[in-house]
């Protein structure tokens, strides 16, 4: 009961401030326009003397500008004369200054276009003969070269077909020992088979069975058993 | 290499008490027996092949109290195993009876595994033969080689002129061709004689 009490209390208090602050704003607007409708007349006032006075200032400045313009115009075409003498002035000296340049450049440079040549002569000159020397020294030396080369491989083919020639030499004697050989060994087949027909033939059976004997002994003579 | 020359050829009597050495006996005589005439391969099995089929005919027939040297030559008289039934009457009653009484095909197939492990000497020879060469060269390999060794003949034409034998499963070359090259100084200096002489 109470704290509703409390509540209503605050609510009448808002309500009363709320119509406190309303009646502000509305007076306040009612004075502001009083003082407007008051000061509006100062206003124009000073607002026509401030003009009048910028406009005295802005007179006062254009006639300074125009005089400091005039002034200017005057000192630079006093200035230009004078600079245009001056360069012209320097024009010609440069242009002889110049000439003068050029001609001991030119001196110059012919000096050493002839130093050069001078000492490229004499350089060619040197390596001429330098290129001659060592032309000559080269020469010898490879005629010596060619001179030792060329007896070398005399001497090389030589000991090869030497070799080749002892080779073949050899190689020969050593079929015509084989062709001998097997010759020999054809022989003694060929004789051996027809000492076989002969013995199988004319030989009697009791000489054939003493010849088997005597191979037996014969082996046993060599050691065979 | 050593020669063996004694021969037990004496078999034991027949009807004795022989055990099972004895029985073992008998076959190392009987193998003596047989090596004593006995040269090549193939005669000892012949031979032991006949012995078997005679004996066993007489323990079938019960006759081992007859003349078995006659039985033996009637029976296999007339075939071509005369010769080898000649040789082996050629022993005498007295050495057949030894052998009868006794199981045969026991004593023969223990002999077939000896005779297999005898020393064996293969001899090529260019002909066929006689069977007193064979003996002749029988004895001699006998008595030079080996006193038990047994000859396995074979004819090969290549062995003219001597022989080639296998001794030690090593073929020895002494035909006609070892004792030409063994002279072949001479041969050579024979064939030269035909050739034509080398240019010098």
């Amino acid at each position: 009961m109470e704290y509703i009490n409390s509540i209503d209390l605050l609510l009448w208090l808002a309500g009363g401030a709320l119509l406190a602050l309303i009646a502000l704003i509305v007076l306040e607007f009612y004075n502001a326009s009083r003082v407007r409708k008051l000061a509006y007349p100062a206003y124009e006032f000073a607002l026509k003397r401030a003009d009048e006075e910028a406009s005295r200032v802005l007179e006062q400045a254009r006639e300074s500008a125009r005089q400091l313009l005039a002034k200017a115009e005057s000192d630079s075409i006093a200035l230009a004369s004078s600079r245009a003498s001056e360069e012209d002035a320097s024009v010609q000296t440069f242009k002889k200054d110049v000439h003068v340049l050029l001609d001991t450049l030119q001196k110059q440079f012919e000096e050493d276009v002839r130093s050069a040549r001078e000492a490229r002569t004499q350089a060619a000159t040197a390596v001429a003969a330098q290129i001659q020397a060592y032309g000559e020294e080269t020469k010898q030396q490879m005629d010596t070269t060619r001179e030792n080369l060329e007896k070398e491989l005399a001497k090389r083919i030589d000991e090869q077909v030497a070799g080749a020639f002892a080779t073949a030499q050899a190689a020969a004697e050593k079929y015509m020992h084989a062709r001998k050989d097997a010759i020999d060994a054809h022989i003694m087949e060929i004789v051996t088979g027809a000492m076989k027909i002969i013995l199988k033939k004319d030989l009697p059976d009791t000489v054939q069975a003493d010849l088997v004997r005597s191979a037996l002994e014969e082996a046993k003579a060599s050691h065979a058993f | 290499m050593p020669s063996d020359t004694r021969h037990h050829t004496d078999l034991p009597t027949a009807g004795a008490d022989t055990g099972s050495d004895d029985h073992a006996s008998r076959e190392t005589h009987l193998l003596a027996r047989l090596l004593s005439d006995t040269f090549t391969v193939t005669d000892m099995f012949r031979r032991l092949f006949l012995l078997e089929d005679f004996f066993e005919h007489v323990d079938f027939t019960e006759s081992s109290g007859a003349d078995l040297a006659h039985m033996l030559r009637e029976r296999y008289g007339t075939s071509e195993d005369r010769t080898t039934a000649e040789a082996i009457a050629g022993w005498g009653n007295d050495s057949l009876r030894a052998l009868a009484g006794e199981p045969i095909h026991e004593t023969i197939t223990t002999l077939k595994k000896e005779v297999a492990a005898l020393p064996q000497i293969v001899l090529y020879v260019p002909l066929t033969l006689s069977d007193a060469e064979i003996t002749d060269i029988g004895r001699w390999c006998r008595k030079e080689i080996d006193g038990r060794i047994l000859l396995d003949v074979r004819v090969d034409p290549e062995a003219a002129g001597g022989c080639l034998f296998v001794w030690n499963d090593v073929l020895h070359d002494f035909s006609l061709r070892y004792f030409l090259q063994k002279d072949r100084t001479a041969f050579d200096a024979l064939v030269a004689t035909y050739l034509p002489q080398e240019a010098s």
